[in-house]
């Protein structure tokens, strides 16, 4: 039972309370309260963000890009319409979370600032370039969601500091695919993931890919190297085994972990790079012709 | 900090006392005595929780009260406005969608949020909608039967009828409201509640438990270890290898070491959280590479002493003379073992034992292979060294 427990109105009082060592954020309670549940982490105070209406905003911008809160639902940015033509792979992503009441519960902001490896709305986050707006309750900045990470299950906030929101560029024509490897298809954290993004010119030669990898390596990770390799390109076989190499290569799956061991990581890093990287591109091919 | 909070659940504004940091699945249980939720993992992973919050299904064990003080907040006592049932509940029955009933208040609560977002929902939406909802008995088949049953409007009657009808189960409709009475749904007014104190170490000897610092706590009536209750006192299912509380030594993480009871579920918490355990940590037997080992130590250094979980073997089987070999067999599956004393036991007990097992197939000696199942099945209770059948 959660004893320390307060409700603050505005944001400043927020970061005020949630400054103090040991304070945790309370937005959907998925992580925070399973983590309570299972007295695997002593909580201190907990600082509920019910209030806190601005984590809720949700805007698209005149430049085309998206503003999410922090405390935008999972199942809020599956089933909606616009983001689901718009970032597929982020729409994906988030209805691949948990089950229903998860999604309803869940948030991008904890999903993110839990930082755990296999969390669903990374990949599609990075390949989109994310910006994480944060905030003191004073003054906020804004950096790349690919700088935001620090280790497994560690980002670069401070205490008392919170994730306001995502601004999400315009990502134009593209194609893109998420894949979520395990053994179930609900209720389950990612064995491996990847998302990918492809955008081609008129030509239908590639432009540009962005390939995430989940829970493969102590943060979501962007495979290094992913549009230099594709550039120019038409991803036939050939090119795609080769990103598919380098995907794994990169991949610095865990030692010990008790669902798998990393030799059969690293391996399906590549099966799981080649199936979104093909269907990304197909996709691409498929949007190019459409339009 | 308990205070006093308006909720609105089921249509009614209803005042209680409670923490804001409590869970909501506590709060509907024990503070309003509305007990269709139920606890099945208290982690969000089951769903035998779930409610409805402004017509959301959630885990209303992943909920605080804090959060949910202006929300309307729907139980499965309140889906139905007449106290009759809705018609997916009829669906339920009628179909044969509830066996034990422990998960069907959840799966109803969800299937209800599906049928107000989606009325004709397919079956992957079906299926996708209780992903969140775990049901061990039925396999789900009927449930998925009941709900699209009832999204087509389909008429579901109650069967009546001589042998070969398929009637509904006699408890069907207290299940399928939230009325039925499981264990932990039942209190009583003075109660005490109670708390485990539980190992935090895999392979430990108990070096001492002081309980003074909870025993001195106002409202706490009593704190109990291992070492004040019988002697020798082992449960369990094919084998009574368990502890009601560890004596001595704890066998795993989150073995129960001592019991608290107290006038709060708070004060409890609090009581468990002042027991002082102190341990010498023993090596820890984790995979079956460390098992195999000749030095590997011995979780249960008496398992042979270990009785069987059948009254009927136990029956059969004297105490074995001092000089007799004790072997240990196996019965593939489930797996299980049972001392039996040889060679002085007379044959014969020994085959009436076996005929009581009809599934226990001839054992094959194998006496060295480690990979074979028996020496598997051993395993699992820690002794390390592959057995020979000697039996007829």
């Amino acid at each position: 039972m959660i004893l320390d427990y307060v409700a603050p109105r505005t944001l400043s009082e927020a970061c005020a309370l949630g400054g103090e060592a040991g304070a945790v954020f309370l937005a959907g309670g998925t992580d925070v309260l399973v983590w309570e549940a299972d007295g695997r982490r002593r909580l201190g105070r907990v600082v509920s963000l019910r209030d806190l209406s601005e984590l809720r905003e949700r805007r698209w911008d005149q430049d085309g890009s998206l503003y999410l809160g922090a405390g935008t639902t999972h199942d809020e940015v599956a089933s909606d319409p616009e983001i689901q033509r718009k970032y597929p792979a982020l729409a994906e992503g988030c209805r691949s979370v948990g089950s229903w009441s998860i999604r309803v519960a869940g948030t991008l902001g904890g999903n993110v600032c839990t930082a755990a490896p296999s969390a669903d709305s990374a990949g599609p986050l990075l390949v989109y370039g994310a910006e994480v707006k944060v905030t003191d309750g004073e003054s906020g900045h804004s950096l790349p969601l690919s700088e935001f990470y620090v280790g497994a299950g560690k980002t670069v906030l401070q205490q008392g500091q919170i994730v306001l929101g995502f601004r999400i560029p315009d990502p134009g024509p593209h194609g893109a695919a998420f894949i979520k490897l395990g053994r179930r298809r609900a209720m389950e954290i990612a064995l491996v993931s990847a998302t990918a993004l492809v955008r081609v010119d008129e030509a239908g030669v590639c432009r540009d890919l962005r390939l995430a990898l989940g829970t493969a390596a102590p943060t979501p990770m962007l495979v290094e190297g992913a549009a230099e390799m594709a550039a120019g390109r038409l991803l036939d076989d050939e090119v795609v085994d080769q990103i598919a190499k380098a995907a794994a290569a990169q991949a610095r799956p865990r030692v010990g972990s008790f669902r798998c061991d990393p030799e059969y990581r690293r391996r399906m890093v590549a099966v799981v790079a080649e199936r979104t990287v093909t269907a990304a591109w197909s996709r691409a091919q498929d949007e190019r012709r459409a339009s | 900090m308990k205070r006093g909070m308006n909720l609105k659940v089921n249509g009614l504004v209803r005042e209680v006392y409670a923490n804001p940091g409590e869970t909501l699945l506590f709060c509907l249980r024990e503070r309003l005595g509305l007990t269709g939720a139920k606890e099945g993992c208290g982690d969000g992973e089951c769903g035998a929780c779930m409610v409805l919050i402004d017509g959301q299904p959630r885990n209303s064990c992943l909920v605080l009260v804090g959060d949910v003080e202006n929300r309307e907040i729907t139980t499965i006592e309140g889906l139905s406005a007449d106290g009759g049932l809705t018609p997916l509940q009829e669906a339920f029955v009628a179909k044969g969608a509830i066996q034990c009933g422990f998960c069907t208040p959840g799966l109803v609560v969800s299937a209800t949020a599906l049928l107000s977002r989606n009325s004709n929902p397919s079956e992957p939406e079906i299926r996708e909608a209780i992903a969140g909802n775990l049901c061990r008995c039925t396999g789900y088949a009927k449930i998925v039967e009941a709900i699209k049953a009832a999204a087509c409007g389909e008429q579901c009657v109650r069967e009546d009828g001589p042998l070969g009808t398929s009637v509904a189960r006699l408890d069907a409709v207290e299940k399928v409201t939230g009325k039925a009475q499981f264990g932990a749904d039942v209190s009583r007014p003075g109660q005490l509640w109670g708390a485990v104190v539980r190992s935090t170490r895999p392979h430990a000897r108990i070096v001492g438990i002081d309980t003074a610092r909870a025993l001195a706590m106002p409202g706490v009536a009593a704190a109990v270890t291992g070492a004040e209750l019988t002697p020798g006192l082992y449960y369990g299912v094919d084998l009574y290898d368990q502890q009601v509380l560890a004596r001595d030594k704890v066998r795993h993480v989150g073995e129960p070491v001592a019991l608290v009871a107290a006038e709060t579920p708070e004060l409890a918490a609090e009581a468990a959280a002042a027991v002082e355990v102190s341990y010498e940590d023993l090596p820890p037997v984790h995979d079956i590479d460390v098992a195999l080992a000749p030095d590997a130590p011995l979780v249960h250094e008496d398992l042979l002493k270990y009785e069987a979980g059948w009254d009927a073997i136990r029956e059969e089987m004297p105490a074995p003379p001092p000089t007799s070999r004790v072997a240990i067999r196996m019965r593939p599956s489930p797996p299980a073992i049972v001392c039996s004393p040889i060679p002085s036991k007379p044959k014969s007990s020994i085959r009436a034992t076996l005929n009581r097992t009809p599934a226990w197939p001839k054992p094959t000696p194998t006496a060295r292979s480690p990979s074979g199942p028996r020496t598997r099945s051993l395993l699992r209770f820690g002794v390390t060294c592959p057995t020979r059948w000697a039996g007829p």
